[in-house]
């Protein structure tokens, strides 16, 4: 497949090869299909770019930097890149018999195919490129990249060049390893015998030089890898291992020095650091790290702007860095490296959970459950001694009590069920006026209660201790002097476990004040109500008489026409006795007219009793029958049938309609008689019934119904505003509700809810 | 002419009842109804007859009846009965040419009274009301003449002033009483009076 699609790339073994060998390399040939594929169906212009790879197959770092690179390049230019290789291999080939061939292979290749831009990766691929460059390249571009600038000559950059490339710090390296094994005498050099290794060799030799007095350099450069290994392998305490490069052994064998790498940590008898940041995980134990890749995704992006236009001389030499230190925590445990020798800022990789962090759950739930333990025992021992404690201090307490009841002018009292024995507090002896020091049982305090409530506070005590529960109610008591006072008794069963005994605890308080206020209160509402329903008759004042002078008027004239018909000769019996039935029906007629208005205007204390809605609506339509007449307005009346009877007074609750009807004429008042429509409605709601009472009047101003039940609030020139406020306290005194309701464009519907009686009630 | 009619509206049927006995009792022609509706639909003009009226009715006010029958030209004597009267609303009801403005209850004394001065209203509005006819058939010539009767003129006084012998004004005169129907002239000048006739004419 490969071989079919390599269409831009240039020596198809090594190709197949990396396939084959390299993870990374699949990654890089996934990414440069995609280009051949965009490239085929763009057919757009794509650039050029040669790269120069220094080694062959997969050979770190260079691979790591190229994959990068490419990765990277292909990213961000897309389609728009054609992207060649060619490999010097000189870990295989380093011969200037083979470079010339290769120079020409590429003379030949140009005339079919010129880049953009020449990328040489890896000092052996700069130092050809720079050294062939006028043959090759004259005119064209070069990016150098991945090498140290000492590899180049100082001119190499002068002339449409850029670079971007590692400055490696020598010394720095035997620094990182000293830091963190301060006590190393010896140091294992691991390095290949490739041209570029030698030249390596060489120049860190020479900057190692200051430490040769205080370590022991082993240089293994003359080995082959299975020799190094045996070397490694057994090397003399306070040693450490420093891997520089392993592309081609003594022996000619070339390796890829990750491999290496990984065989060496599994054989050493020592710590090993390297150069580059991928080799963290490997096997290195770490410290300043030099990023080939972050090299080659900066070196595409310059590669990417030179081929937008930018000249390449433009960009400055640009040197990329080791990272902060960083480590692996596994080689620093495998080497008993203490972590308070890493510089500061370092980073430790690779951390794997301990113990700790393995068995935390069972750790947490072993030391759980032993606190738990402990604080068990704790809480018993405390618990005892606190025990003990509030027995000390029971009697204390109990005289806290006492005092506390006293300050609340409380009674305090207990009656045991068995033996009606009765202990009383000396508040309840002064509540009920029981001599002191005399005894007290059951029937003492009985006698004092008011004979109307003795049944009443009887039964609450009998069915107490029955249910083993408690009461609270009121009653009065008759004092010897014959006041009477009334108490507010509570009272709660308290048995013994198994219940044998039965003791009822209970507080009498002397409630007389509250009760007196209640009832001033009481009366004061009461009074108001009558006071304005006798105001309201007022209003009704011409009605009334009407209302009794119809039937009246109706008796004259019948009595007179009898007299005379009786003073004639020959008198109509049987007229006459229809005369007197009619008398006595209008006398009837004129006695309820008189009755509801004693109803209305006797004033008494509000009594909620059953009563029908229906009917008061109609007691009140009858009384305002010939008001509504002169007024003109019409009623429309809806009742529904068989409703429930309400708990409520019926004196008032007539009141609350008459208002309400008085006030719904007035308001129809301005009106024509035939929009003087009043309709009133009734119908069950659940377990209430609702009166609806619509009017077609002028409604309230802004259509602000809620204001009406203000007090003196009035939309009339004679009235005071608080008919409504009274319905409304009627209503709350009935736990009912009453509300208006704007009827849009005219008038208003006035609601009233009333709850019905339990049916056992009624 | 046939027997004076009482007519009576109230809404309340006891009341149409009792008042209906009452006045039977005393002689009346009496027609009880209990609605403006059917009163308005039994009513004819022609004969003497007054209206026994409650004012407060859910159908139509008294007052408003009055204003109505007033407006159709029915010249129909009324007394008002009510339950509930004021000052204010008799002032109304007397100016529109009520006769009487009573109160329930009403004596049989005070009623009867009432209903006899609201029949004689009614005789005389009937006499006028043919009489008016008969004027209306008076050439100019005999208004004229009829004029001078009522102002007390003799026939030769009457004769000068209208330039013509004496002759002609007798027999105008003559005329003026048999269209008119009435055989005096004292009745002439009654009828002339109430009649609005002759005064601050001349």
């Amino acid at each position: 497949m490969w071989e079919n699609g390599c269409r831009t790339t240039g020596l198809p073994h090594e190709k197949a090869d990396r396939v084959v060998r390299g993870p990374r390399m699949a990654c890089f040939l996934v990414a440069l299909l995609v280009v051949l594929t965009a490239v085929g169906a763009a057919g757009s212009e794509p650039k050029r770019v040669l790269v120069v790879h220094s080694f062959g197959s997969v050979a770190p770092p260079f691979t790591t930097h190229s994959v990068a690179f490419e990765t990277e390049l292909v990213e961000k230019m897309g389609e728009r890149v054609d992207l060649d290789e060619v490999s010097l291999d000189m870990a295989r080939y380093a011969d200037p018999n083979l470079q010339e061939a290769l120079v020409e292979y590429l003379q030949k290749r140009q005339a079919h195919w010129q880049p953009d831009l020449v990328v040489p990766i890896g000092s052996p691929a700069g130092v050809f490129v720079e050294q062939y460059r006028d043959r090759l390249f004259p005119e064209t571009p070069i990016l150098y990249t991945g090498m140290d600038r000492r590899r180049l000559s100082p001119h190499a950059l002068e002339r449409n060049a850029a670079f971007i490339g590692e400055n490696f710090d020598g010394p720095g390296f035997i620094e990182d390893i000293l830091q963190i094994a301060p006590a190393t005498k010896n140091i294992a050099i691991v390095i290949g015998a490739s041209a570029v290794e030698q030249y390596w060799a060489t120049a860190f030799r020479k900057e190692f030089e200051p430490f040769t007095n205080r370590i022991n350099f082993i240089w293994l450069n003359d080995l082959s890898l299975d020799q190094m290994l045996e070397k490694t392998r057994a090397l003399p305490p306070d040693s450490y291992i420093f891997l520089i490069l392993l592309l081609r052994d003594a022996t000619g064998v070339t390796h890829n020095a990750d491999e290496a790498l990984q065989r060496i940590h599994a054989v050493a008898n020592a710590p090993i650091n390297g150069i580059f940041q991928h080799q963290l995980g490997l096997g290195i134990v770490g410290g300043r790290l030099y990023q080939a890749e972050l090299e080659g995704i900066e070196s595409a992006r310059t590669a990417v702007r030179i081929l937008h236009g930018e000249p390449a001389s433009s960009f400055p030499p640009k040197i990329v860095g080791p990272l902060s230190p960083r480590y692996d925590w596994r080689e620093l445990q495998r080497w008993k490296i203490d972590e308070k020798l890493l510089p500061p800022g370092s980073t430790v990789l690779y951390r794997t959970p301990g113990l700790w962090e393995q068995h935390r759950a069972l750790i947490i739930g072993g030391i759980s459950i032993c606190v738990v333990e402990t604080l068990l025992i704790a809480g018993l021992v405390v618990n005892r001694i606190r025990r003990r404690h509030a027995e000390l201090s029971l009697s204390e307490s109990e005289d806290r009590v006492a005092l506390a009841a006293d300050a609340a002018q409380l009674g305090v009292w207990e009656i045991d069920a068995a033996t009606n024995k009765v202990w009383v507090s000396d508040k309840v002896r002064d509540l009920f006026q029981i001599t002191p020091g005399t005894d007290v049982d059951y029937a003492a305090f009985h006698e004092r209660v008011h004979p109307d409530d003795r049944p009443l506070r009887d039964s609450a005590i009998k069915r107490a201790i029955e249910t083993k529960d408690g009461y609270e109610i009121e009653y009065r008591i008759l004092l010897p002097d014959g006041t009477v006072r009334w108490i507010s008794g509570r009272a709660r069963c308290m048995s013994d476990g198994d219940g044998r005994s039965t003791r009822l605890l209970g507080v009498s308080m002397d409630v007389t004040e509250r009760k007196q206020a209640e009832n001033e209160a009481m009366e004061q509402r009461n009074e108001l109500f009558h006071l304005s329903r006798v105001a309201s008759l007022g209003q009704l004042s011409s009605s009334l008489a009407h209302e009794l002078n119809q039937p009246l008027g109706i008796i004259l004239s019948n009595a007179q026409a009898a007299q005379h018909m009786l003073a004639g000769d020959n008198p109509d019996i049987p007229e006459l006795q229809e005369i007197l039935a009619d008398i006595v029906g209008e006398d009837l007629r004129a006695g309820e007219v008189i009755t509801r208005l004693r109803a209305l205007l006797q004033r008494g204390e509000t009594r909620l009793l059953p009563v029908a809605l229906n009917g008061v609506i109609e007691d009140v339509l009858h009384l305002l029958r010939s008001d509504l007449v002169a007024r003109g307005v019409t009623v429309r009346t809806t009742f529904a049938e068989g409703l429930p009877d309400v708990a409520g007074d019926k004196v008032q609750l007539q009141q609350v309609v008459l208002n309400i009807i008085t006030n719904a004429c007035d308001a129809m008042a301005e009106n024509l008689q035939k929009d003087r429509i009043l309709r009133i409605s009734t119908n069950l709601q659940s377990d209430s019934v609702r009166v609806s009472i619509e009017d077609q009047g002028r409604g309230a101003p802004g259509g602000d119904v809620s204001r009406i039940f203000q007090p003196f609030f009035t939309t009339k020139s004679h009235g005071l505003g608080i008919g409504l406020s009274i319905c409304r306290s009627i209503i709350a005194a009935h736990q009912g509700r009453v509300w208006a309701e704007s009827n849009g464009t005219r008038g208003t519907t006035l609601h009233l809810q009333l709850q019905v009686i339990a049916p056992a009630a009624s | 002419m046939s027997n004076p009619t009482v007519y009576l509206l109230d809404d309340e049927p006891g009341m149409v009842k009792a008042v209906t006995r009452l006045l039977r009792a005393r002689g009346f022609e009496v027609q009880g109804f209990t609605t403006p509706a059917s009163f308005l639909d039994a009513y004819r003009p022609g004969s003497d007859s007054c209206l026994i009226l409650d004012v407060a009715m859910p159908e139509l006010d008294g007052l408003c009846l009055q204003r109505q029958l007033t407006h159709d030209g029915i010249l129909l004597p009324i007394v008002f009965l009510t339950g509930r009267g004021d000052i204010p609303m008799s002032v109304r009801a007397m100016k529109a040419g009520a006769v009487d403005f009573l109160t329930k209850p009403v004596k049989d004394t005070d009623l009867l009274r009432a209903v006899r001065a609201a029949l004689v209203r009614a005789a005389e509005q009937h006499e006028i009301a043919v009489i008016s006819g008969r004027l209306s058939r008076l050439t100019p010539r005999e208004r004229e003449v009829m004029k001078h009767v009522i102002a007390g003129k003799l026939n030769k006084q009457i004769a000068f002033d209208l330039g013509t012998g004496e002759q002609n004004i007798k027999i105008h005169r003559g005329r003026v009483m048999h269209k008119i129907g009435i055989e005096s002239v004292a009745d002439l000048v009654r009828i002339a009076e109430k009649l609005g006739i002759g005064r601050n004419r001349d």
